[in-house]
């Protein structure tokens, strides 16, 4: 399946998606490769289900909100290669020179933000909060005490005491941490 | 200067030192002639001892009173006056700032050793040789300590995360360095340059142990330098991990000089290659298996929490030991051992022992560091120096060029694997941190060298090991700090993680490690997350005594964390919370205190019998201030009864925030005795307001964009408005209720001290350590000068500007900007007061009042507080939702609060450096702000009074809206005599009061004792042209960079300050 679906993707649209997301030639033949390795139906778009199906994935805590994350952008149930590069790029290293807007901090952070935003609203409520910490430090911890750290959270980062943490406090309580670093994956060259 | 420090405070102590050696090496003259070394006391400390034991018996004639044993003692005695030695100069060194700014402290102790060893040769120059840094001593005894602390304390995650291109540069980048050195010098040699005759094993030999980077080294020069995180980790994991490469190249080529060059055969080179791999992963597996046996012992440690130390350091130091039984990689073993142990142990022992572990950990370190360094001084003082000038500037030279090109080199190749790039800056200081130590000086000397040729050739070669050290040490480690500094290398930004950052981090984790899959490579955000899985599956079962109840025990972890610190911050900074153990019950302390507070009122005698420590309450006792009102007239017996149960019954609330209730989080810690659960409990909320307000000013600090202004520095907190918290942290908040106060608090009866570093600190990094602290003392005897009518008035009238933010949750308080609430409530507020509700007693005096914006207290709650501090104190906050009513009863009842002129009061808020109240005197004053009390500020003006801010300026306090106050630059000595207080005018003020901020230059030789009467006319005559006047500056003092602590405001003030 891999060298047929290599020749499927089209020089022009190689260089298209380089030119858009910044990655090498090989790194995006490489992602196609992939791509199609997790479209199981061969139907040239990724559902959520394809991503479930990726064992690691299923059992990472977050793997439901990294799926959500990642179908973000399209807002529809499928992700067809070109959207699966993109998100992907938000993950490129951050290199001096190359403006890349796509790996941005700013992407990098919206990417975590919409990770946190289930309903979608640009604001991370207490609930949201909540659902997120519960899945990274599992049931046995009570409500309670995770909404204490989730009220903590919220009271940290909420400039304009509405509850809610906006983009923008969220990037500003993020200020400190390397995301740049935190949020940068190896591509294979 | 150095030598004035040493005089001044070591050369009794050297000359002490002195007269022992001659008394010792003159009572054993045998030994002095064997030449021993001071610290390979082991054996010649038995021999010693029996013979002097044997000379004793010969004579016994009569019982002897008192003998002398120094034989019996001599070596401890030594060892400890020279660890005591080494501690006072490290003191010394540390009282001369300047000495310390400019020389790294390895370099100084260096000198101490070489100055040591200079009088030592003068003096006594038959001990001189006694005196040097035996290889045993070192290898045994002095690096493990401070191994074990480099591993114990290693930024795992770093280090893990930057693992193979550590590993490259520790091995690869070794191996080159010594290949390249050594041949280079057997180049130097064979054109003949060199005196001395080396073959080419010689060179390898040397070239193997001057190679290699010394964790020592880096360990002292980078724990000052504070470069980021991974830079440093690089350099230092490097010079760890080479350990092993060092060791085989060492033994190898030595084991090869010692077979002769004829006899070598490439089996031998395998088995080079080979033992490295054993050495290598050999240590480390006996590491990670002592490590883990330390942890799992440390599960059954729980009723012998006295040794719980013991085994950590023991069974560290058996790791190591174990290691070098097998020829293996001590080093190694004993930084895995602590790497592994670290976690496990830490959730095994108690808080003491890890306290205990913590301190002597780094206190062991530290004074083996010391040693280390004066020895090599010291060492450095003999006579058989071999200089040859060619051979060691090569030496050096090489050493230098070849750890570049060996870091550039190598930089490259990790840098196709790196997701984040070393750059050109960081390979730089990578290159030049390539610090060489003692590690090759111990080494160097442990060539044997049993003919004089040999004898010649490794003088050569410990000559030039101590030049090479002594360079890398003096000039890298004195220079690479300005260097960091000047290259502008990327900081380390040490903080203590927030909690948003904690989850985001780890939710990052998670999502790395999902990415990753997803694209299906394995980097290291995968193997982390199976180590992970492998460790709460496996691991934690094993080790841990307690399995932590989440899968995310860092979480909670930093909850806590932060819990604590902020419960210790407070109780640095506003007293403590024992203040009503021992007062028996509410009612005793109520009565107490109000029969105080009553006659409080108007003489400032009683006032003062109010302890200052009452300031430390924050317990939430507002409950009691919420059913304070009805207290109105008077605080008798009966009353206080009744209001307790309105207390009562208004903690029976069922309550949204029902969560609070058990507040209690993931407690590690058994020993955390109830009270400390129940403090950092109760004072969660609380605090956690207090730690936002000063992150809110960080982060304002940082924001360039001017934010509205509709988050006032006031909080709602969950249907309870906030009006301030009493903190005395919460500058901005109180700034502001002076503000309001309308400069009526004059004669400065409080000063209020700002330490500055803190602030800088602050404000500077957004650091969330330390925070403002205040002292307020009362430097007036009088309270004569304060007019509480007046001073009510105008607080009744300014209340509402501080009082109304915006609610988190609660609609009904929801978005009320200022304007609009300060024209209703000031006049419901007007109302009240002329229907001449005075302040009851407990309003004014008690200080919980002030709490009146806290949330009530939970039932459950309560009882807990009376089990600790025999008082149905508040433990958990459940809020309660209040209607308009009760907050204007609130805003009310703040307000009374506010009137109390005590100094307590002040000093619980610690807003202002001083605070003018209005002099006795002032009777225009008076009227005016009689008059200014009827009057209801129109709508537009207030829009005037709280303008947008600025996007340009930065705003460090944060949302300080009507009236601004800013620091002021001190001296050192600030706050500390009247002097320094504010004035009480601006006199830019009509410049700009389109503002109507108002702010103006305080410069402390500016500043006048008192106000006169003759500023407040002038803030008269403002108030007349029509501006809002009397609005008093709240001065802080600050330190002298003003730009750090500055709250501002307009341009011409930043203009003035940066002038200054």
């Amino acid at each position: 399946m891999g060298s047929r679906s290599s020749i499927l993707l089209r020089d022009e649209e190689i260089d298209e998606i380089r030119k858009e997301t910044g990655f090498s030639h090989n790194q995006i033949i490489r992602l196609y490769h992939r791509f199609n390795r997790l479209d199981k139906g061969n139907n040239g778009f990724l559902s959520r289900e394809d991503f479930l199906r990726i064992p690691e994935l299923a059992i990472n805590p977050l793997g439901d909100r990294i799926i959500h994350a990642f179908f973000g952008i399209s807002r529809d149930q499928t992700l067809n290669f070109k959207q699966f590069v993109k998100v992907l790029a938000t993950f490129r290293p951050v290199q001096d020179g190359s403006d890349n807007r796509l790996n941005s901090r700013e992407e990098k952070l919206k990417f975590a933000f919409k990770m946190y935003d289930v309903d979608g609203n640009d604001k991370i409520s207490r609930d949201e909060l909540l659902l997120v910490l519960q899945m990274m430090v599992g049931a046995n911890i009570s409500e309670e005490q995770l909404g204490c750290i989730a009220d903590r959270t919220i009271q940290e980062a909420d400039g304009d005491n509405d509850g809610l943490i906006s983009f923008e406090e969220f990037c500003g309580a993020m200020d400190r941490t390397d995301v740049e670093q935190k949020m940068s994956i190896r591509f294979l060259h | 200067m150095f030598s004035l420090v040493r005089n001044r405070k070591c050369a009794p102590f050297v000359l002490l030192l002195l007269f022992w050696f001659q008394t010792s090496a003159a009572e054993s003259a045998q030994n002095a002639t064997a030449g021993y070394t001071l610290l390979t006391e082991e054996q010649h400390h038995t021999d010693d001892g029996g013979e002097a034991h044997a000379h004793h018996r010969e004579v016994p004639e009569r019982y002897p009173v008192a003998q002398l044993n120094w034989h019996h003692v001599e070596t401890p005695y030594l060892i400890s006056l020279w660890v005591l030695f080494a501690s006072y100069a490290k003191i010394a060194f540390h009282l001369t700032d300047k000495l310390a700014k400019i020389f790294p402290e390895s370099c100084l102790l260096i000198l101490l050793g070489l100055v040591v060893g200079v009088i030592i040769y003068f003096a006594a120059k038959d001990v001189v040789g006694q005196y040097t840094l035996s290889s045993d001593t070192f290898f045994l005894f002095l690096l493990p300590p401070i191994v074990l602390e480099a591993g114990y304390f290693m930024p795992n995650r770093s280090f893990f995360d930057n693992i193979g291109t550590i590993l490259l540069y520790a091995v690869i980048g070794t191996l080159f360095n010594c290949f390249c050195i050594g041949a280079s010098l057997y180049g130097i040699v064979s054109l003949g340059w060199v005196d001395v005759e080396m073959d080419l094993l010689d060179c390898l030999v040397f070239s193997s142990l001057i190679s290699a980077v010394d964790p020592v080294a880096v360990l002292a020069v980078f724990e000052e330098v504070h470069v980021n995180e991974v830079l440093y980790i690089l350099v230092f994991g490097e010079s760890l991990l080479n350990d092993a490469v060092t060791v085989v190249l060492y033994s190898m080529f030595k084991q090869f000089g010692a077979m002769g060059v004829e006899n070598i055969k490439t089996v031998d080179y395998v088995l080079g290659l080979t033992s490295f791999f054993v050495i290598s992963v050999g240590g480390t597996l006996i590491g990670v298996v002592w490590g883990l046996l330390t942890a799992f012992v440390t599960k059954f440690t729980d009723h012998v929490r006295v040794i719980e130390p013991l085994f950590v350091f023991v069974m560290s130091y058996l790791s190591y030991l174990t290691a070098e039984v097998f020829g293996f990689s001590g080093i190694m073993a004993i930084v895995f051992c602590g790497i592994i142990m670290k976690k496990y142990v830490e959730a095994n022992i108690s808080q003491k022992s890890h306290t205990t572990i913590k301190y002597f950990m780094k206190m062991l370190s530290s004074i083996s560091e010391t040693i280390i360094f004066m020895f090599l001084g010291l060492s450095a003082v003999r006579d058989d120096h071999v200089w040859d000038i060619e051979f060691i500037i090569c030496t050096l030279f090489f050493c230098l060029f070849f750890r570049a090109v060996g870091v550039i080199l190598l930089t490259a190749l990790a840098n196709w694997f790196r997701a984040v790039k070393v750059n050109k800056v960081e390979q730089f200081i990578m290159a030049y941190g390539g610090l060489r130590g003692a590690i090759a000086f111990s080494l160097v000397i442990l060539i044997e060298a049993p003919t004089p040729a040999l004898e010649m050739k490794k003088e050569l070669m410990v000559t030039t090991t101590m030049i090479v050290v002594f360079f890398t040490v003096f000039v890298q480690g004195m220079t690479i700090k300005p260097l960091v500094d000047k290259l502008k290398v990327k900081r380390s930004n040490k903080h203590k993680p927030t909690m948003g950052e904690k989850i985001f981090t780890r939710l990052l984790d998670h999502s790395m490690a999902g990415i990753e899959d997803i694209i299906g490579s394995h980097g290291h955000n995968y193997w982390r997350d199976k180590y992970e899985e492998m460790d709460r599956k496996y691991l934690q079962p094993l080790l841990l005594r307690e399995l932590p109840e989440s899968k995310d025990t860092q979480i909670l972890q930093v909850y806590t964390n932060l819990n604590i610190k902020d419960a210790m911050e407070y109780v640095k900074s506003a007293g403590s919370f024992n203040i009503y153990r021992g007062t028996g019950s509410m009612a005793n302390f109520l009565r107490r205190n109000a029969s105080q507070s009553i006659l409080g009122q108007d003489s400032e005698g009683s006032l003062r019998t109010i302890p200052h420590g009452m300031s430390g309450i924050c317990l939430d006792m507002q409950s009691v201030g919420g059913a304070g009102e009805l207290a109105a007239r008077e605080v008798d017996d009966a009353e206080l009864h009744h209001l307790q149960d309105m207390v009562l019954s208004s903690m029976h609330q069922p309550s949204r925030k029902g969560r609070y209730r058990r507040a209690k989080h993931n407690m590690h810690d058994n020993e955390m005795g109830n009270g400390e659960n129940l403090l950092h409990r109760s004072v969660h909320l609380h605090l956690r307001h207090v730690v936002k307000q000063r992150r809110k000013r960080a982060k304002l600090a940082k924001r360039t964009g001017g934010n509205g202004g509709n988050s006032g520095p006031t909080v709602v907190e969950n249907g309870v408005q906030k009006l301030t918290v009493p903190d005395l942290q919460n500058i901005e908040v109180d700034g502001r209720l002076k503000a309001s106060g309308g400069g009526s608090f004059s004669g400065g009866p409080v000063e209020v001290k700002v330490h500055p570093p803190e602030i800088q600190r602050l404000d500077s990094e957004g650091d969330d350590e330390g925070g403002i602290t205040f002292e307020a003392r009362p430097v007036h005897d009088t309270f004569d000068s304060l007019e509480v009518p007046v001073l009510s008035l105008l607080l009744m009238e300014k209340a509402p500007l501080f009082t109304i933010s915006e609610d988190e949750t609660d609609p009904l308080l929801t978005a009320s900007p200022p304007p609009s609430i300060h024209t209703d409530g000031a006049s419901e507020m007007e109302e009240d007061e002329e229907d001449g509700i005075e302040p009851t007693a407990a309003e004014s005096w008690l200080p919980w009042k002030e709490y009146t914006d806290q949330p009530r207290v939970s039932e459950r709650a309560k009882e807990e507080t009376l089990g600790i501090f025999g008082i149905p104190g508040e433990v958990t906050i459940t809020p309660k939702e209040c209607d308009e009513g009760e907050l204007a009863g609130i805003v009310r009842e703040r307000r009374n609060s506010l009137q109390t002129p005590a100094p307590m009061l002040l000093s619980r808020r610690g807003s202002g450096d001083s605070v003018n109240a209005v002099p006795k005197g002032s009777n225009v004053l008076r009227k005016l702000l009689l008059r200014r009390q009827s009057e209801t500020i129109p709508p537009h003006l207030y829009n005037s009074l709280m303008p947008p801010v600025s996007p340009s300026r930065t705003r460090r306090f944060s949302d300080v809206r009507p009236y601004e106050y800013h620091a002021v630059p001190q001296d050192d000595n600030f706050g500390d005599s009247p002097t320094q207080t504010s004035k009480n005018h601006s006199p830019q003020f009509p410049r700009h009061h389109h503002h109507h901020h108002h702010h103006h230059e305080h410069h402390p030789h500016r500043e006048k004792d008192h106000p006169d009467d003759e500023s407040t006319l002038q803030a008269v005559e403002e108030k007349n042209n029509g501006n809002i006047a009397l609005v008093p500056e709240i001065v802080l003092s600050s330190p002298k960079s003003q730009d750090d602590v500055r709250i501002d405001i307009s341009d011409e003030s930043l203009e003035k300050e940066s002038s200054v």
